[in-house]
């Protein structure tokens, strides 16, 4: 497991860096997608494998497509050349660095904190990973849910009348 | 695993996400970048929920991925329409905002 | 609701009606106005007429229209309070005020805010009567503001005249100031009582500290000083002539005026329980009466001299609701009603005659060409002067008989001068109008006015010869005293009749008095055995001071209105343009100032709003850190 999990890790840095770096748009996209899959994975490792599938459909596949599709549509391989100039490097450079720091230092330090749940791997296990968050989902977080079923239609409206041709 | 490992995992993944935002000038791959940010936010969620042996943690992040749904269409659609009104999507160019 | 309550609500029904009416439609049944709104009148007097007659049978009744106010303690209906005293009051508003109306026709004529003036001037009739009957004092304090409202209205009818709208405001400033003390005495009624109706407030006046109840009087009574425009409010009467002439009688005779001694007589327990404020009355009342008539005098404009005529008139009235016979005030306020409006319209009349002319040295000799006027004039002036059988023989002397059997002899001392004074300044109108040889500017073309303005004249200087024998002496045993006393048996008595002097006797004086007034104006005016110039050389600084109005004037002028306009300028100048205006526009220059700089930071670059946010997350991060 713990071999997992360094494979993992060293995978996701990586295409997440090339996802910035990289000049093409294309290229951000493909490394974004392999991302998103190896985090599916951390998913597994950590037992959720209901959220995994959830990560692959709906990010790899939905999202990711019409990222792509986008792209594609724009024709944006020409606009490789958008450069940055070196004074936004420098302050991006400086905001990473300081932002690490800062949340590394939380989390190092950060007080510990007993587990206090009920749902251990084994609950999970012998219950059902789907049959667990479905149960959470339709009792107690009922309101966000049907709440984020009308922030799914606003967005549905809102992107038909960006998509329009004439406003 | 210990928690920290993944949270350490989760805060680099994070800051690459801002140091995308602010260095990328394509409005997709800044978009990609915010992508990224999520994911961070995800993989700590379900890092702490599973360490607290708690769901709630879980049922954010699947919150999260509507959102992120929600605003995937969104700002797809502002690009195309912002494309289609400048011929460009080098968000420096996009300075309408000001007064 | 029965029919008693039905008829009490349909008398101020129409005149509100009306004054909707003229308001919204006069412009389309233009001439119609004149004859509608006096029918209007004329119906709410021949339901008065009727309500009277129902009420002088059985008893008074209380007729509630709907609850008005009710906020924790303070409860107040719009329902009307009618009794004899409120019926009286009623007849005669509506009546004179009817007749007005009807005069109004044909002195109006012609003028271009026709139906504004009749819209209103059933304004003022419905505030008046709302505020005879109104039952508590919150109803009455709103028509009682309402009745000033219209008189600055109607007083400055032709606002495009300066010195009208100038009285305009005059009279409603002047009013303000009484009114003022009005409401704090409510005020200070109902934080002592807990109620404002009238009957409560009756039930338990007698209960209350000596000083309380002297508090409260004296603060109506202010309201009452101002609105029946008494000595030191007076000034905006006579200025108020710049109205109409059919206003000028509306306000002296039928409304306004007379609130302020209706209201006392309403309130007389209160007053009857506070010994001290009464006393204030009638020296108010004895002091305001002399000095108006001593102004009268030396006037020269009809209009001014009979509006010094209505003050010393309420003087008198104030005399006698000071000392407790409020019936005789009453009936003084019904007959002087009659008689003074009466005078008002005859004015009017020679005025009409006179194109607007006003000045008594620019007339003379004209009773041959307007015998109507005249003569209906000369029953005004005998009435006023108090000659029998009219009527102001028989109400004055009630008061001042009144006055002197119940011991304040200094009082009627002065009351009896004033009366000397009275018959000379009417007599010395009448005899340099009507008499003597013309000084008429032989341009004008002096004639009668038409039957719709003398009609009521004759109806009124009938009514004005009739009317005093209500008031048959000894007047505690006449008609008059025996219908109305009884709306007065609450009052306490704080000054009983100390002797029992014979009627005829004192009755005997008024009209040697009266006539000695008459005979005075006769030797200067008509025989001119003695020169008017003569007198006015030997009596020098007494001339001068009754010919400029005691300097009131020139007093409040130096006093009050330098004063207030040098604060004003001051506050102006100092306080707000430099003070309050300084510190708004510096805090709008110093935020421009700064928009401007901070603009900078809105460059509408995507890149720098997404720095700035990162930099905002980074600081809150540190804070908590180093929390």
């Amino acid at each position: 497991m713990e071999i997992l999990f360094y494979i993992f890790s060293i995978l996701i840095i990586y295409s997440s860096i090339m996802v910035v770096a990289s000049k093409s748009p294309l290229t951000s996209a493909l490394y974004l997608i392999l991302s998103f899959f190896v985090l599916a994975g951390f998913y597994v490792i950590l037992d959720m494998q209901f959220i995994a599938a959830m990560q692959i459909l709906v990010y790899a596949g939905a999202i990711m497509v019409l990222v792509v599709l986008v792209i594609m549509l724009l024709n944006l391989e020409k606009y490789k050349n958008i450069k940055t100039d070196m004074h936004q490097k420098f302050i991006s450079g400086l905001i990473f660095m300081v932002l690490f720091v800062e949340i590394a230092l939380f989390i190092l330090t950060g007080a510990g904190r007993k587990p206090t749940g009920i749902f251990t791997s084994e609950v999970i296990k012998r219950v059902g990973n789907t049959q667990v968050i479905g149960e959470f989902l339709f009792t107690k977080y009922i309101f966000p849910f049907e709440i984020s079923s009308i922030l799914l239609l606003v967005a549905i409206i809102g992107a038909y009348l960006f998509a329009k041709k004439r406003f | 695993m210990p928690l920290n490992d993944y949270l350490i995992v989760a805060g680099v993944l994070f800051t690459i996400g801002v140091a995308g935002v602010l260095l990328r000038r394509n409005l997709i791959v800044v978009y990609m970048s915010l992508e990224i940010m999520f994911n961070a936010v995800n993989l700590g969620f379900v890092a702490v929920s599973n360490y607290l042996n708690l769901v709630d943690g879980v049922i954010f992040v699947i919150f999260i991925m509507v959102v992120a749904a929600a605003e995937a269409a969104i700002a797809l659609g502002i690009s195309i329409a912002l494309f289609r009104v400048k011929g460009t999507i080098d968000i420096d160019s996009f300075d309408e905002l000001k007064l | 609701m029965d029919l008693k309550s039905v008829i009490t609500w349909l008398i101020p029904l129409f005149p509100l009606t009306g004054w909707v009416l003229w308001g919204l439609l006069g412009r389309y049944i233009k001439d119609l106005t004149g004859h509608l709104a006096s029918a209007f009148v004329g119906v709410s007097f021949i339901l008065s007429l009727v309500l009277f007659y129902i009420v002088s049978n059985s008893h008074g009744f209380t007729a509630t229209l709907y609850p008005w106010i009710y906020a924790g303690r303070l409860g107040v209906n719009v329902s009307a309070v009618i009794d004899r005293l409120s019926m009286v009051m009623l007849v005669m508003v509506t009546g004179v005020g009817g007749l007005i109306h009807v005069y109004s026709i044909g002195y109006m004529k012609g003028d271009k805010g026709y139906a504004r003036y009749f819209s209103f001037l059933n304004l003022f009739v419905f505030s008046m009567i709302m505020l005879i009957i109104s039952n508590n004092l919150l109803l009455l304090y709103v028509f009682w503001e309402a009745v000033g409202f219209c008189s600055y209205i109607l007083i400055g009818h032709w606002y495009h005249k300066k010195s009208a709208s100038d009285a305009a405001k005059k009279a409603f400033i002047v009013n303000r100031i009484g009114d003022f003390g009005f409401s704090v005495g409510i005020f200070l009624l109902f934080l002592t009582t807990r109620t404002i109706n009238y009957e409560s407030v009756f039930k338990i006046i007698p209960a209350l500290p000596s000083i309380t109840v002297t508090a409260i009087a004296l603060l109506l009574f202010a309201g009452a000083v101002g609105k029946s425009a008494q000595f030191p409010l007076h000034v905006w009467l006579p200025d108020a002539m710049e109205g109409p002439t059919p206003v000028s009688a509306l306000i002296h005779a039928a409304t306004m005026v007379t609130a302020g001694v209706y209201m006392i007589a309403r309130l007389h327990v209160i007053f009857s329980y506070s010994p001290v404020a009464s006393m204030f009355v009638l020296f108010i009342g004895t002091l305001t009466a002399f000095l108006a008539a001593f102004i009268a005098a030396s006037q020269f404009d009809i209009k001014r001299i009979i509006a010094y005529s209505t003050i010393s008139q309420l003087g008198y009235m104030f005399m006698a609701v000071g000392i407790g016979s409020y019936t005789a005030g009453i009936f003084h306020l019904i007959s002087h009603a009659v008689f003074k409006g009466l005078l008002f319209l005859t004015a009017g009349s020679v005025m009409h005659a006179m194109a607007g002319e006003l000045d008594l040295r620019k007339m003379g000799g004209m009773y041959p060409k307007m015998k109507i006027t005249a003569l209906t004039f000369i029953v005004g002036a005998l009435a006023l002067s108090g000659i029998p059988p009219f009527s102001g023989f028989f109400s004055k002397d009630a008061i001042l008989a009144d006055v002197f059997s119940r011991g304040f002899y200094l009082s009627w001392i002065i009351g009896e001068l004033t009366a000397l004074l009275t018959a000379f300044y009417i007599f010395r109108l009448i005899f340099r109008v009507f008499f003597g040889q013309s000084n008429v500017d032989p341009k004008l073309h002096v004639h009668e006015s038409p039957a719709v303005m003398t009609y009521p004249m004759v109806i009124l200087s009938l009514a004005a010869i009739l009317i005093g024998f209500l008031g048959m002496p000894p007047f505690d045993h006449s008609v008059f005293y025996n219908f109305l006393n009884v709306d007065f048996k609450n009052a306490a008595i704080f000054a009983p009749f100390v002797n029992n002097a014979s009627w005829v006797i004192l009755s005997l004086i008024s009209v040697l008095m009266g006539l000695l007034g008459i005979l005075a104006a006769y030797i200067l005016y008509i025989r001119k055995s003695v020169s008017p110039e003569r007198v006015k050389r030997a009596i020098g600084p007494i001339y001068s001071l009754s010919y400029h109005k005691v300097y009131f004037d020139e007093i409040y002028d130096f006093l009050i209105v330098r004063t207030v306009l040098g604060l004003s300028t001051f506050f102006w100048r100092i306080i707000d343009d430099a003070i309050i205006d300084g510190a708004v526009n510096g805090i709008a220059a110093g935020f421009a100032f700064f928009s401007v700089k901070v603009k900078r930071i809105q460059n509408g670059m995507l890149m720098s709003y997404a720095l700035t946010f990162a930099i905002g997350v980074i600081a809150l991060l540190f804070y908590y850190f180093i929390r």
